[in-house]
């Protein structure tokens, strides 16, 4: 059994910052589920950051939001720079294990498990539905043996690819260390590896984004495509990086519209 | 009607259709924007529930609109995009007397009717448009661009090769002919700002069509927006009481918020 409390420690054991002394920072699961006894799908949701920091607006109001539209949620603060790939990968892994495990107790959907992520978050979010059987997320306990794959991603203003002149290299730099030489970005362009068992995902954009192009998007879904794998894809017009609910922002409310739009999606996909 | 004399199919006769326009002017003074709409049906004919309701819808947002019944099988290539720039040329012409603003004038299209739509936005200047009037003189540059499950590209291996073959009246178009009406290969500093959106499960017309001419308007640094919807077949039109596809009916929404952004 796992208690629910308002930040959940994913790993019994803390985890070493690769450069020498123990950070304070120990990630962990803060829990959004709503009252009763409805069975319901659940997002989980990865606030962006450049793999630096956890932006905040990207985090507790979206977790709010999919509450309001019918979903159970989590926000994952998952670790970031100075900790490397696959430290991200193994926290939102082992947090979809963790969810998938105690579905039955929480009145979650165990097959109804959406990701959600933010431009770096959306890195993350994306590479989970790649990297799920390569990257171990094990705490020697009763969740290792639950799949990691998530059903679902929603994928908002995502860093996707680290083609030069398209990927935003910062997000790369902190995610692989800055003495990676670009070419091994491109292990790490989710556009270059959908397969056919990459879950289904629900993109959106601004076409105006200048922080991360997007050609993340837009080629993402031209990859899904190939592999016949079910997406939508939604650019806005207008509108910087960063946007998150696009609440009180002056000329953008059209933007205000996507989380009803994956609401949607994720009910026509019974979640 | 576009033109003073009859238009001639290929084999040299006057034609049984003669294409003509369809106003659906709001009353008032009030100087607006306003939509060509052009109807799809693959360069072979022009289906209804493409035009009049959808004239009728942007009306219901504010904007002048018009149905152009634009040329298509027997007649060939350049006749469709003929009929389009003539007929912003003689909108454009007499925006004061109807009241629309000269610079909003937007063409939508819906399939092969988006096809038409797109290519008048690179092709303005390549294709003569011309009656020995006053209206010859206006530029037919459309000022935005509405691409409705739109078929775009020409040639590659997601394009609608039927909507070419019919365009130019062979089963068989020269790679030439084709290069001549991709539209994404044309797109310049010049092109239009489009508003593009398909639905992923398309089977008639790939969504690659929309999802690369974004990415080719992308590179040229024209504006846009695209709105993929998850289901939903060819052909949906406004999408209304299609149970399953509620989601879609957003769109013209979407693309009057658009067109009010850029003043139309």
């Amino acid at each position: 059994m796992m208690k629910l409390e308002k930040k959940m420690m994913l790993w019994s054991t803390p985890k070493t910052a690769p450069d020498g002394p123990d950070q304070n920072f120990q990630p962990y699961l803060e829990p959004y589920l709503l009252p009763g006894d409805t069975v319901r799908g659940c997002v989980l949701v990865l606030p962006g950051g450049g793999y630096g920091a956890r932006a905040p607006h990207e985090g507790a109001p979206i977790a709010e939001r999919f509450n309001r539209l019918g979903f159970h949620a989590f926000v994952l603060q998952y670790r970031v720079a100075p900790w490397r790939y696959p430290a991200p990968q193994e926290d939102a892994l082992r947090a979809i294990k963790i969810i998938r495990t105690h579905a039955k107790e929480w009145n979650i959907k165990p097959d109804k498990i959406a990701i959600l992520g933010f431009s770096a978050g959306g890195h993350l979010a994306c590479s989970t539905g790649i990297v799920y059987n390569e990257v171990k997320a094990d705490n020697g306990d009763e969740c290792d043996a639950a799949s990691a794959r998530p059903d679902a991603e929603i994928l908002c203003y995502p860093v996707i690819t680290g083609v030069p002149g398209k990927g935003h290299m910062g997000s790369f730099e902190n995610l692989l260390g800055k003495e990676v030489p670009r070419e091994e970005y491109l292990t790490y362009s989710w556009e270059r590896r959908v397969r056919p068992d990459t879950p289904p995902a629900f993109l959106w954009h601004t076409a105006e984004d200048t922080g991360v192009p997007v050609e993340n998007s837009l080629e993402y879904a031209l990859a899904l495509r190939q592999q016949k794998i079910p997406f939508a894809v939604h650019i806005f017009p207008n509108g910087p990086h960063g946007v998150g609910l696009a609440d009180n922002r002056p000329g953008l409310e059209d933007v205000t519209v996507w989380p009803e739009l994956a609401g949607t999606w994720l009910k026509k996909m019974e979640f | 009607m576009l033109w003073s004399d009859a238009k001639r199919t290929p084999d040299g006769a006057v034609g049984e259709f003669q294409p003509f326009l369809e106003p659906y002017l709001l009353p008032g003074d009030k100087v607006r924007g306003c939509v060509i709409v052009c109807p799809g049906g693959g360069y072979t004919i022009r289906a209804p529930h493409e035009g009049a309701p959808i004239a009728e819808k942007f009306n219901a947002m504010g904007f002048h609109a018009f149905v152009l019944q634009y040329r298509v099988a027997p007649y060939v290539y350049p006749a469709p995009q003929e009929d389009a720039l003539r007929a912003i040329k003689l909108i454009r012409t007499h925006a004061e007397e109807w009241g629309i603003k000269a610079n909003k004038i937007a063409i939508l299209g819906f399939s092969a009717g988006g096809h038409l739509a797109c290519s008048a936005g690179v092709l303005y200047d390549e294709v003569p448009a011309n009656n020995a009037d006053e209206c010859d003189a206006a530029s037919a540059r459309p000022d935005a661009e509405i691409l409705c499950y739109a078929v775009i590209s020409a040639g590659t291996p997601y394009a609608n090769l039927g909507s070419f073959q019919n365009l130019f009246g062979t089963q068989t178009p020269s790679d030439a002919e084709l290069e001549m009406v991709a539209c994404e290969k044309h797109v310049d500093a010049d092109t239009p700002p489009a508003f593009l959106w398909h639905t992923a499960e398309d089977a008639t017309v790939a969504v690659e069509n929309s999802l690369n001419y974004a990415l080719a308007l992308h590179r040229n640094k024209i504006p846009f927006a695209v709105h993929i919807f998850p289901d939903g077949p060819h052909g949906i039109g406004l999408a209304d009481n299609r149970p399953g596809l509620e989601d879609v009916t957003i769109w013209p929404d979407l693309a009057g918020t658009w067109l009010k952004k850029m003043d139309f």
